[in-house]
């Protein structure tokens, strides 16, 4: 199945900005949903498309859907992106795409997950992947089963690790394009990388989004990306952000942990105070 | 109707310890000032199961009430507004300001006050805390009460205005159906986490309070408590025994050789 640019869209956003949920265990729900929803207009507001997150690095948080539904916030197409991981039941996986579907939200952001104990995960009976060959549902039997059931309906993301094994990580490439993925969203980049420059010329049709950390939280940054960073050296988000778009200026931008105190008007290209 | 008591303790959630600071737990006691509260394990499943029970029994015409009760100086409304999303119908928090961890025989005796005001069917409560565990609060709130105990509780359905229950023995599961008062203490459930309640749900309660009750002082003597001496930490070793071969075929018979010869 090849979707590969039934939504050009995705190519005409500069900045993906990733959002989070309140968490589940929040002490002070309601501020935090006031601040989402201030972080959720303000990104529609510029322009940029607002990237939702499903239980980001395992910590249980509140669905993206349910957060749209309960502030009743307006969803432009093409200016959102929900994360879906393979962490649900089946009917709450179907929840997710009508919801989508019915506030035009085209463009999913498919992967396997983090998981924890607490939630439910699909199973290969769900996905109707039985004798597969695969032990567990990833985010290549979700793209499947997606375009299976709401066929040319969504235009689905897979994520790339350029910090894992070339050879293990281009193979899930290539079954996650098999599926249907038409566009693909990195981890963080941190420098030039070898795997990626790879990555960019095999899938050169295809639209790659590149991850941007924007904290200084090292720690967490090390648990994003699965490698320990030292510590030694500051870490300054912005000096890397203007790397990226010169290491990479063809690929589209995904901003994750954007202070939206202190760095968001830096994203406005009037007010910006360094040049890319 | 059914009237269910799910006492639940609240503490420290271990997992975000520090490695660091376990490695202490020897000499000194365990830095976990800085982790989250959350409900006890066990008590999250013991509430779990009244939810269900909860479930099952609005089906049919029996309906059932869940009072879930905490002994301590105070209750996080994170918590108790999660408990009244999901489904608990009731919350108290028995006001206690003398520390409540390892004291079974007081807080039997607390919880037996409580249940002598109010009448209950059911008790349901985690085997023992996870964190100085006694595993005596049930059997002293079961011999205070006079109704039978129910330990090592894996799961419960409640059919036909009674509770089917199944219970984990050293080398079996037993199954009974309770048809009297008793108390269920539930030890490794086969579902151990309470349900996750849903946005909408929790901004439903988010103006929901607590009853308060301040626990009758006499309650302060400690005659007959057991008393904690000290709590040690016994590392899990590991002693590798490297098999010889040449690849997994030949490592698998020699551990095959080794296993019949024991």
């Amino acid at each position: 199945m090849d979707t590969r640019n039934s939504h050009p869209q995705v190519r005409n956003r500069t900045y993906f900005i990733e959002i989070l949920p309140p968490k589940i265990d929040s002490d002070k729900l309601l501020d935090d949903l006031d601040l989402f929803s201030q972080k959720y207009n303000r990104v529609l507001k510029s322009g940029f498309c607002a990237c939702l997150t499903d239980n980001a690095m395992g910590k249980l948080s509140y669905q993206p859907i349910e957060v749209i539904q309960e502030l009743e916030l307006n969803s432009k197409p093409d200016q959102v992106m929900i994360h879906l991981t393979t962490f649900h039941t089946l009917t709450q996986i179907h929840e997710i795409l009508d919801f989508c579907l019915d506030r035009n939200i085209f463009n999913l952001l498919v992967v396997t997950g983090d998981g924890s104990p607490r939630l439910p995960k699909l199973s290969l009976t769900d996905m109707g992947a039985v004798g597969s060959g695969k032990k567990n549902v990833t985010s290549v039997e979700l793209v499947k089963y997606i375009h299976l059931k709401y066929p040319s309906k969504f235009n689905l993301g897979v994520a790339f690790n350029p910090y894992e094994p070339f050879a293990g990580e281009f193979a899930k490439m290539e079954a996650k394009v098999a599926a249907g993925a038409s566009f693909i969203v990195t981890q963080p980049i941190l420098a030039k990388n070898e795997n990626l420059d790879v990555l960019l010329a095999k899938y050169a049709d295809m639209p790659v989004i590149l991850d941007a950390w924007m904290s200084k939280n090292i720690h967490l940054l090390s648990e994003a990306v699965g490698h320990l960073l030292s510590e030694d050296g500051a870490y300054d988000p912005i000096a890397n952000l203007e790397a990226i778009h010169k290491w990479y200026p063809q690929c589209k931008i995904c901003l994750t942990q954007l202070n939206f105190k202190a760095q968001f008007h830096l994203l406005d290209p009037d007010m910006t105070s360094f040049e890319w | 109707m059914i009237r269910i008591l799910i006492c639940f303790a609240v503490v420290h959630d271990t997992e975000n310890v520090l490695k660091s600071d376990w490695e202490n737990l020897t000499s000194q006691n365990p830095g976990i000032e800085h982790s989250n509260m959350i409900i006890d394990t066990y008590d999250e499943s013991a509430l779990e199961y009244a939810l269900q029970c909860k479930e099952m029994a609005s089906k049919v015409t029996c309906p059932i009430h869940l009072t879930a009760l905490t002994i301590g100086q105070s209750l996080s409304a994170t918590i108790y507004q999660n408990l009244f999303a999901v489904g608990i119908d009731r919350v108290v928090l028995l006001k206690e300001k003398a520390p409540v961890s390892f004291c079974p025989s007081r807080i039997s005796r607390i919880i037996h006050k409580f249940t002598c005001d109010e009448r209950f069917d059911a008790i349901f409560m985690g085997q023992q805390n996870s964190i100085t565990c006694n595993g005596q609060t049930g059997i002293r709130l079961s011999n205070l009460l006079n109704v039978p105990l129910i330990s090592y509780v894996n799961d419960v359905v409640f059919i036909n205005n009674k509770f089917h229950v199944k219970t984990k023995k050293r080398l079996q599961y037993t199954r009974a159906v309770i048809e009297q008062p008793a108390i269920y203490c539930f030890f490794n459930a086969e579902r151990s986490y309470l349900r996750m309640a849903t946005l909408r749900e929790k901004l439903k309660v988010q103006s929901r309070e607590i009853d308060v009750f301040d626990v009758d002082k006499t309650f302060d003597q400690q005659e007959n408590e057991i008393n904690l001496i000290s709590l040690s930490y016994n590392p899990v070793t590991r002693n590798c025994q490297f098999i010889n071969g040449q690849n997994a075929g030949e490592k698998a018979q020699v551990l095959l050789s080794l296993f019949m010869k024991d």
